[in-house]
């Protein structure tokens, strides 16, 4: 029996096989850094951490996902109920205009929100000219945090359940009507329960925004992980204590993500839809519950969206003349160079990902696929730390045994923050690639190899073509992400460069905040702009193939 | 004896548990047709693929015209056997025009072969029309002559009629044949449909959860059904498509 395993590992261990292990450890090297540096002991600070800090970590870490948790399960899956099941006045524009809080990066959200509620803002303001004095709202903790990292990422949560929910087929609410069943039965007991595995997908993602947030708390005051391991690092100067806190986040992610992965196994449904949903179908209601509907939608688009939106436009007219400058034009160039290098690198480690484990033979190497996509689950301030940490040790090398000195390499130039954003952001393209690979099933590379090409000539000449719409999204996907990235960009780039998302972040941080508006509204554009054009090719993609 | 395929104590597991094919030997000689014929599940698109190459055995080897292809230690890629195989769902390049899915394997004189193969399928005028704009009759046409402009030593078809109905079916069936035996060339083909096996085949095997049962000439069939299994598989095939051509 072992004689024969051998045999075949002999048989089928390939060039690909070593690609896919090459590939999966080159990227997994941040994370496997942090696991190594564990066995070093913990740093000189540890104890002072423990003593002062954790808890507070732990608890407002704990507080945030939960409260972020509540309300973006609130602000998501009602406004997504909604435009699918009911006809009322503004459905359409808000169907779409509820994606676009996505576009305004949390710390910018948060930014904004003191800017209007916040000591001298505009809200005081706009009384204050009617004559009239009301008391400022205050927002620096963790209860403001909560409402504006809520705002800000809700549409992780309506995006999972819209599209649930769009699935079902009519005869589901007919057959519960006929049973007897009222609107309420039907949301309680039939539409969210079928939508939770996906509720809880999106749930994931803003767990994961959560994690990841540096910009907001740190703006805020709030101190939690993502804030600890930042100020371990840089005023504490303690490298190997941030690798500690590093790694207890990583085990909380573990946790979520065992835990997410546990209920979509458990609790996956598949819907089998008869009738495709194109909007005739949706139930025609009276004024008073239309107002209902259109509240429900409108209020997170308001609180997301035209809040931040409406504050940086106010900031950006009062510093047009200082800030509109040529400057701003070589920053906005800096950050799209950065993101388009990164979201090429990004789809070709993803290609290279998707193919060549493909054409591994081997079933136990798809554990390096795995690896080389957990990247997306780990915050971007552990990724940073694993990365210093990993360049650290690859720089002494060379200089210990062959007296070369390659620090520049690292910390010079934006091959290791495109390295990093390669780690972080490869599950995007990685995932979007390998599912509609598989949508294109293997009988159309498997007859290409029948006749007689090879399989580099088999991804040009079939599977590129086929997938380009698919490459396309998953380009400008993770070109948004990178645009939009802060904790990593900020530990890992070079002196001499900056990107918009940054820019916003230093002002901010200087208490220049009417400074951030033009870098946020820039990067805001860009994004919409890019969501659009993401849209457009979904759609055409759908009207072709149906 | 002049053997385009020998097939030797083949095993398959997908899971290393369940057995997909069992102990599977046969050979096939050059020229001839044959058939494979079972319910779902019995092993049979297993068996093909695993003769082009589609998958590695668990055991066992395959020999194409007496070389060995596939062992515990050899494994020749599919490219690199020169066999056709025409996919149930035909898997035409939905990219790629008539003419360019039929010249997608050749390396050279590729207009004569479009001329060629499109008359000898009575499609010439539709060269540069596109797989979505064919009938699921020329579809299927369209992916014979792409196979067979390659010249396989052997050609393998999947369910080749399944999705077809009846008259197209019977005037698909003796076509193929034709292009078979003028080609000179082999054929394996899966049919859960006897009287597919029956109108192309020379040879049949009868197959069940992953065991071939019999195999015998078509022929003898009738007077050498050894397994009394293969005998209730005979009757159930029989009656179910004579309740289809009923219907018709």
């Amino acid at each position: 029996m072992l004689s024969n395993k051998l045999k075949h590992l002999y048989r089928d261990f390939n060039l690909w096989s070593l690609l896919t292990m090459t590939i999966g450890l080159l990227v997994a090297i941040p994370v496997l850094a942090i696991v190594l540096y564990l066995f070093y002991g913990v740093g000189d600070m540890w104890g002072h951490i423990t003593a002062y800090f954790l808890w507070d970590y732990c608890i407002n870490s704990m507080l945030l996902l939960l409260g972020t948790g509540f309300l973006t399960f609130l602000f998501g899956v009602l406004p997504a109920w909604v435009v699918c099941n009911y006809q009322f006045w503004g459905r359409k524009p808000l169907e779409w205009l509820l994606f676009l809080p996505l576009s305004i990066p949390s710390y910018i959200t948060a930014y904004t929100y003191v800017g209007v509620f916040g000591n001298g803002g505009t809200w005081i303001n706009f009384w204050q000219g009617l004559g009239i004095s009301v008391e400022r709202i205050e927002l620096m903790n963790i209860y403001g945090l909560i409402w504006v990292l809520s705002c800000s990422l809700f549409p992780y949560v309506y995006g999972g359940a819209r599209a649930t929910f769009k699935s079902y087929p009519k005869s589901l609410r007919d057959a519960t009507y006929l049973l007897g069943k009222g609107e309420r039965s039907y949301f309680f007991s039939v539409g969210l329960p079928l939508a939770f595995p996906a509720i809880v997908g999106g749930l994931f993602l803003v767990f994961m925004e959560v994690l990841n947030d540096y910009g907001a708390a740190k703006y805020f005051g709030v101190n939690t992980f993502t804030t600890g391991i930042f100020r371990t690092w840089t005023a504490l100067e303690d490298l190997q204590s941030a690798i500690y806190l590093s790694a207890l986040l990583v085990l909380i992610v573990l946790i979520i993500n065992a835990f997410v992965q546990w209920y979509k196994n458990k609790r996956s449904y598949a819907i089998k839809q008869t009738v495709s949903r194109d909007g005739t179908d949706l139930r025609v209601i009276g004024k008073r519950d239309q107002f209902i509907c259109f509240s429900l939608v409108f209020i997170p688009v308001f609180f997301g969206f035209l809040i931040p939106l409406g504050q940086l436009i106010y900031w950006a007219r009062l510093t047009f003349e200082s800030m509109f400058t040529i400057e701003l034009f070589w920053l906005s160039l800096q950050s799209f160079s950065m993101a388009f290098c990164a979201a090429f690198f990004v789809l070709l480690f993803g290609l290279m990902m998707v193919f060549f484990s493909n054409w591994n033979n081997l079933r136990f190497f798809h554990l390096f696929k795995r690896m080389a996509v957990i990247g997306y689950v780990v915050p971007g301030a552990i990724i940073g730390i694993g990365i210093i940490r990993s360049s650290q040790s690859i720089i002494n090398f060379f200089s210990d045994n062959l007296d070369l000195k390659v620090g520049y390499l690292f910390y010079g130039s934006s091959f290791v923050l495109i390295y990093a954003y390669v780690f972080r952001f490869l599950a995007v393209a990685f995932n979007l690639i390998e599912a509609n690979s598989l949508k294109l099933g293997k009988q159309l590379a498997e007859s290409s190899y029948l006749l007689g090409k090879s399989r580099l000539k088999t991804v040009l000449k079939i599977e590129l073509p086929l997938l380009r719409v698919t490459l396309a999204s998953a380009f400008l996907l993770v070109f948004v992400d990178v645009m939009k990235e802060l904790p990593l960009t900020l530990i890992l780039k070079p002196y001499h460069l900056n990107t918009l998302a940054v820019k916003a972040f230093e002002y901010a941080d200087d208490e220049r905040v009417p400074e951030a508006a033009w870098p946020a509204l820039i990067l805001i554009t860009v994004i919409v702009l890019l969501i659009g054009v993401f849209n457009s090719i979904e759609n055409r993609q759908k009207n072709k193939h149906g | 004896m002049d053997n385009i395929l020998d097939i030797v104590k083949l095993s398959k597991s997908y899971d290393g548990k369940k057995m997909a094919l069992s102990d599977c030997s046969f050979s096939l000689q050059r020229g001839k047709i044959c058939a494979i014929v079972g319910e779902s599940g019995s092993g049979k698109s297993t068996l093909l693929r695993l003769i082009a190459g589609l998958e590695r055995p668990s055991q066992g080897a395959i020999k194409i015209q007496d070389e060995l292809v596939s062992d515990d230690r050899t494994f020749v890629a599919p490219q690199a056997r020169h066999i056709g195989f025409v996919f149930q769902d035909l898997a035409l390049f939905p990219h790629f025009t008539v003419a360019q899915n039929i010249t997608f394997g050749l390396k050279k004189n590729k207009k004569e072969a479009v001329q060629r193969w499109l008359k000898l399928i009575k499609m010439e005028e539709y060269g540069a029309a596109y797989p979505n704009m064919l009938s699921g009759g020329q579809q299927q046409r369209v992916a014979l002559v792409r196979t067979l402009a390659l010249e396989p030593k052997l050609l393998l078809l999947d369910e080749p009629f399944s999705s077809l109905d009846t008259g197209l079916k019977t005037a698909l069936r003796h076509e193929i044949r034709q292009l078979v035996k003028d080609l000179k060339t082999s054929m394996v083909f899966i049919t859960h449909d006897i009287y597919d096996a029956i109108d192309i085949a020379d040879e049949i095997i009868f197959m069940k959860d992953g065991v071939l049962l019999q195999h015998s000439s078509i022929q003898n069939l009738s007077q050498n059904i050894k397994n009394p299994i293969v005998g209730q598989m005979m009757a159930e095939l029989k009656s179910n498509a004579e309740r289809i051509l009923k219907h018709v």
